[in-house]
């Protein structure tokens, strides 16, 4: 382990490597700093400058632009009071109130600082956490695998909320997408309706530039007056960030700091929840928390750091998902899985064993990427305050420009601009009817992984009752139902006794598969959970705890 | 009853539904396959089909529902409006690559960045000066650095060979 240690360090630290993870830091943090330039735009528009490097400089780059997207985010969410990225939107309530009163500097330090230590917390959780999963991840067949693709794309679609519908529809449609193009199994030709060059189906890379940046651009130009204005800040004038202090608010809120930072990194290893939950959830968390939750809200110290640790610590959850088992924990990871794709290299359970030098690489360069990220931030700043002088516009033309050409360069091939263009149109016209585009980008993604396995599943045993009798897939196919039933859970909390049900139910009907693995420990958890059903039953159905309606 | 837009949507998600099964008859079924080629796009758009019909249901009890047939007003009169910009970018796009096998990727580039900044954006000398040089040093930068830096053989185009 500690040879692979060293050859990743080595990888790691020549002058190339770090001065492209520099590139790609600043790049993250100017694009995540500019509202409606999201962390998937900007590692999507960096995958074609990556595909003259090595693996190692190429997805070193692409952590690099991750992790600085995710920081960039609370630049423009302090400064305008508009979040840079989705995963910033929490960092809005308390930073944007702080710049107003004048304390601007103050509450940049402390959304660097939380991002840092979010981001070392995660790093290190990686490191530690990727290569047990890895372990357990050999554990699965190809019915495990089937199955927790199942639920990935079931927490995509729930995550839409009141569109969970819409939600199933777009992660089907991405599946059906996905079978275009010849069939991965037997080399069949699909859907292709006599076109040719249909026959190679549809390239991840103009497929996810067309869904999410090229209909996101447009979005971001549809209003004539919106366009042509600049990102103004109402000021020029460059905002000293104040670090002591900021070290000083981050200790004295150490528990808030680590509790983010864990629910962060929780969310982040959970398929397909990405940190647009988390800096919400953690938010909350901190609210919930706080002897003063009515002050959340008006620009305390508290509610930056909840916002950003979180955010910053998601990154490494999803790595380690993509790591150990080659499933996206979120969007950007999914563009990562397709990025490492590209360079020829498949993340899976045995990633970290076969490939250990990359693999050690990678989580070395996320942790370089968060000390990166607290060095260029101050000269981010800056080149943020010129960008913001630029009408949305001109960045739209040209990054439209700059898409077509990144396409190209995949394949060298003018059918796959054609691809962006159409999956450009389909994009925008989801996105105009209220379909979340998440669910079908991961669909697109995981369609093949899914058909692969579910053809080596049924290869080794025609019949489909394995995926009930192995215990982690039956455990996924579980978790599969229950998030499926989650947004009409939220919605009837505390009201039908049905959703007092909820949670005991998911408790007991998870404890089934660890009854059935053979370990003594997972046993003891399906004890563990089997009480903490019966505890909140006893709470929430047996009338100890009043529901919030008798209430 | 009113024919609202999630109405029409899932009415064209069955119709490619239905298409879709249809078009699975003509996948060819290799002798040596252990399972059918067919079997997976079946599942992805029963799946799918199934979700849809949901879908369809409720967009027929949304259109019955005077209340909510009320709040959903279309606003075809301000459709300009609203997806101008995005329309004409379309358009544009679309001529950019009809035009790619003529131009080459770096005129057509050139051309395509001028004239969707002159549509969006303000008018007059300055502004198209502006635009100009806009065009030319980002998407001359861009090709360069594809083509010399990173290799990619571009479009060269038939009418002026640049490339």
């Amino acid at each position: 382990m500690i040879d692979h240690i060293l050859a990743a360090v080595a990888a790691i630290a020549s002058i190339k490597t770090l001065a492209l993870m520099v590139a790609g830091v600043l790049a993250g943090l100017i694009a995540g700093a500019i509202p409606g330039f999201t962390i998937t735009m900007a590692i999507v528009l960096t995958l074609p400058f990556t595909f003259g490097m090595s693996p190692i400089q190429g997805l070193a780059t692409m952590i690099g632009v991750f992790v600085g997207g995710l920081s960039g985010g609370l630049m423009s969410a302090i400064l305008t009071g508009i979040p840079g990225t989705p995963s910033s939107i929490a960092t809005t309530f308390d930073g944007n109130p702080m710049a107003r009163r004048g304390e601007a500097g103050l509450a940049l330090g402390i959304g660097i600082w939380a991002s840092f230590v979010g981001g070392i917390i995660s790093s290190i959780i990686l490191v530690t956490l990727a290569p047990q999963l890895s372990k357990i991840g050999l554990e699965f067949g190809p019915w495990s695998y089937f199955s927790l693709i199942v639920f990935a794309l079931t927490i995509a679609a729930s995550l839409a909320g009141e569109r969970l519908v819409k939600g199933l529809i777009a992660g089907a449609l991405g599946l059906f997408l996905a079978t275009v193009g010849e069939d991965p199994v037997n080399g069949v030709a699909r859907f292709t309706f006599g076109f040719g060059p249909l026959e190679q189906g549809f390239a991840f890379l103009p497929v996810l530039v067309g869904l999410f940046a090229f209909s996101q651009l447009l979005n971001d130009i549809r209003d004539r007056e919106r366009a042509r204005q600049p990102l103004a800040l109402g000021s020029d004038a460059l905002v000293r960030v104040e670090h002591r202090a900021a070290i000083k608010a981050l200790a004295r809120s150490w528990a808030n700091t680590l509790r983010s930072s864990l629910i962060g990194v929780f969310v982040g290893v959970l398929p397909a929840a990405g940190s647009s939950i988390s800096n919400f959830l953690s938010y909350d968390q901190a609210k919930k928390a706080s002897r003063h939750p009515e002050r959340f809200g008006t620009g305390i110290p508290d509610g930056i750091i909840a916002s950003e640790a979180a955010n910053n610590a998601t990154a490494g959850g999803a790595l380690v998902t993509m790591m150990a088992l080659g499933i996206p924990g979120d969007i950007v990871t999914a563009v990562m899985l397709g990025a490492l794709m590209v360079h020829n290299v498949a993340p899976s359970p045995t990633f970290i064993t076969s490939q250990p030098v990359l693999a050690y690489s990678i989580f070395l360069a996320y942790f370089v990427a968060n000390f990166l990220m607290l060095a260029c931030q101050a000269l981010s700043l800056r080149l943020f305050l010129h960008v913001t002088k630029v009408p949305m516009y001109i960045l739209a033309s040209v990054i439209l420009f700059y898409t077509a050409i990144g396409v190209f360069a995949l394949n060298n091939t003018t059918y796959d601009i054609w691809t962006l263009f159409g999956f450009g149109v389909l994009g925008y016209l989801m996105g105009e009817f209220g379909f979340p585009l998440a669910p079908m980008i991961l669909g697109v993604i995981l369609g093949k992984i899914a058909e692969v396995n579910l053809g080596r599943a049924l290869s080794i045993n025609p019949n489909w009752t394995p995926f009930l009798t192995h215990p982690w897939s039956l455990l996924f196919l579980i978790l599969s139902v229950f998030s499926l039933l989650f947004p009409w859970y939220q919605g009837n909390q505390g009201k039908a006794l049905w959703a007092r049900l909820f949670i005991p139910l998911l408790c007991f009907s998870t404890a089934v598969p660890l009854f059935m693995m053979d370990s003594w420990v997972r046993t003891a958890l399906g004890v563990v959970l089997c009480v903490a059903g019966l505890y909140i039953m006893s709470r929430k159905v047996w009338g100890a705890e009043p529901s919030r309606t008798e209430a | 009853m009113r024919v609202t837009k999630d109405l029409c949507i899932s009415t064209l998600l069955i119709a490619l539904c239905v298409t879709g099964f249809a078009a699975t008859d003509y996948i060819r079924q290799p002798s040596y396959a252990s399972i059918s080629a067919r079997l997976w796009p079946r599942i992805t758009l029963a799946l799918l089909l199934g979700i849809v019909l949901i879908y369809f249901i409720q967009s027929i009890a949304r259109s019955l529902n005077p209340a909510e047939a009320a709040t959903a007003k279309p606003s075809e009169l301000r459709l300009w409006h609203q997806h101008g910009n995005a329309f004409l970018t379309f358009a544009l796009f679309f001529a950019f690559l009809l035009l790619l096998p003529v131009l080459g990727m770096l005129l057509d580039g050139i051309a395509f960045v001028f004239i969707l900044q002159a549509v969006l954006g303000e008018s007059g000398g300055r502004a198209t000066i502006r635009h100009a040089l806009v065009a030319i040093v980002t998407v001359g930068a861009m090709w360069a650095l594809f083509t010399y830096w990173l290799g990619v053989i571009m479009p060269t185009g038939m009418i002026i060979n640049l490339d």
